[in-house]
């Protein structure tokens, strides 16, 4: 029971920094931080963990936006699952690069599978999402990848083991 | 006198800093108190521009603060701390002193949601104040807002005021919208696409009208 309510405290606390982040710097630096947290529950709790973040981060964040509902539900259940079919061929444990390029990998998936969700309801600049969603988000979620993983692990030997 | 002086200095050094630390301490608290005061008078001047606007305005409309913003790539949009209990629906234009802000797409009872004008489903009839050319303003990625549906030999410069058109159904018309920033020619194709700078500053909107328009 504690670990599903440090979980969820984990979600809050991921979307809190995100309003933090737009706060502070606003479109300049913004990181998917609930996708960070998908991805590293799935890498070292487990599936089950990761899909929870997934659900109650997803809801969160379509709560929030204007848009339609379940955009970012749908895309961080799909990453959820992803995570643990796409780690067999590029996690290498223990290895920084592999966990940086894999947080790339799903920062790609995320941004392709919510502009074909766009698509459906209307029209989305294909180049424009490049420019203005893929690239910007990449380049915030990558360096701040490290530091977070690294106060989630902290997080996860005191909390979780 | 002059060792006098200098004696009682010695003297009351004790007292003296007592009186140093007070004044200290009550300069430090009107210091404080000034910040507050001026963010008061800063509010102040808004809401009277804000009241002024109003008063300009021949439809009815409702005072809102933001409160909140999302935080997305894909959406420009903001909560604001008036709902359907103060009248507030979908679709209501939101305005303040220097243009268009945006529209309301979700109310609940205390709150509603907006979406800017940068919003890529945000769009509205537009006019160049200077031509009279009609188009239409919508929203993009960037955020920024593009200009369509202008005629291919239309006269439009950098520079150029776009206001509200009176085809729109929910916008008050010849409200200022923005100004052309940028004309960019497709290579492939006889179009031209012209970006549009709104004239509101969206990252620093704290007070709203949302236009009552029945």
């Amino acid at each position: 029971m504690h670990k599903i309510v440090l979980n969820l405290l984990l979600i809050f606390l991921a979307h809190a920094m995100e309003f933090f982040f737009y706060n502070l710097f606003g479109r300049s630096f913004m990181p998917n931080m609930i996708l960070l947290l998908v991805i590293y529950l799935n890498l070292f709790l487990g599936i089950r963990y990761s899909l929870m973040a997934a659900i109650v981060g997803g809801v969160l964040k379509d709560s929030f936006s204007a848009s339609f509902f379940g955009v970012n539900l749908f895309s961080f259940i799909v990453c959820a699952y992803l995570v643990t079919i796409v780690k067999k061929y590029i996690y290498v444990k223990g290895s920084n690069l592999s966990r940086i390029f894999l947080v790339c990998v799903f920062c790609v998936f995320n941004v392709v599978i919510q502009y074909f969700l766009f698509l459906i309801f209307h029209k989305t600049s294909f180049v424009e999402t490049l420019k203005y969603v893929l690239w910007p988000q990449l380049i915030a979620t990558l360096i701040l990848a490290p530091p977070t993983f690294y106060y989630l692990r902290q997080c996860a030997l005191k909390y979780f083991v | 006198m002059f060792p006098i002086r200098e004696f009682k200095k010695i003297l009351y050094y004790h007292r003296t800093f007592e009186e140093y630390k007070r004044l200290k301490n009550d300069v430090n608290f009107l210091k404080a108190r000034m910040v507050g005061l001026e963010e008061v008078v800063r509010e102040n001047t808004q809401l009277e521009k804000l009241l002024e606007f109003k008063r300009k305005l021949i439809y009815s409309s409702v005072a809102a603060n933001v409160v909140g913003r999302d935080p997305s790539f894909w959406n420009s949009s903001m909560i604001i701390d008036k709902g359907a209990k103060d009248g507030i629906k979908e679709g209501l234009s939101v305005v303040n002193s220097l243009g268009v802000v945006g529209k309301v797409v979700e109310v609940a009872e205390d709150s509603s949601k907006v979406i800017l004008l940068t919003d890529p489903q945000f769009s509205v009839a537009a006019l160049l104040q200077r031509t009279r050319e009609t188009g239409l303003i919508s929203g993009t990625l960037q955020g920024i807002c593009r200009l369509r549906f202008v005629d291919e030999n239309a006269n439009i410069v950098v520079g150029d005021k776009v206001i509200t058109s009176s085809l729109s159904s929910n916008f008050p018309e010849h409200l200022i919208i923005g100004e052309v920033v940028e004309i960019i020619e497709e290579p492939n194709s006889s179009s031209v696409q012209f970006l549009v700078q709104p004239s509101v500053s969206l990252s620093q909107i704290e007070k709203v009208l949302v236009v009552i328009k029945e």
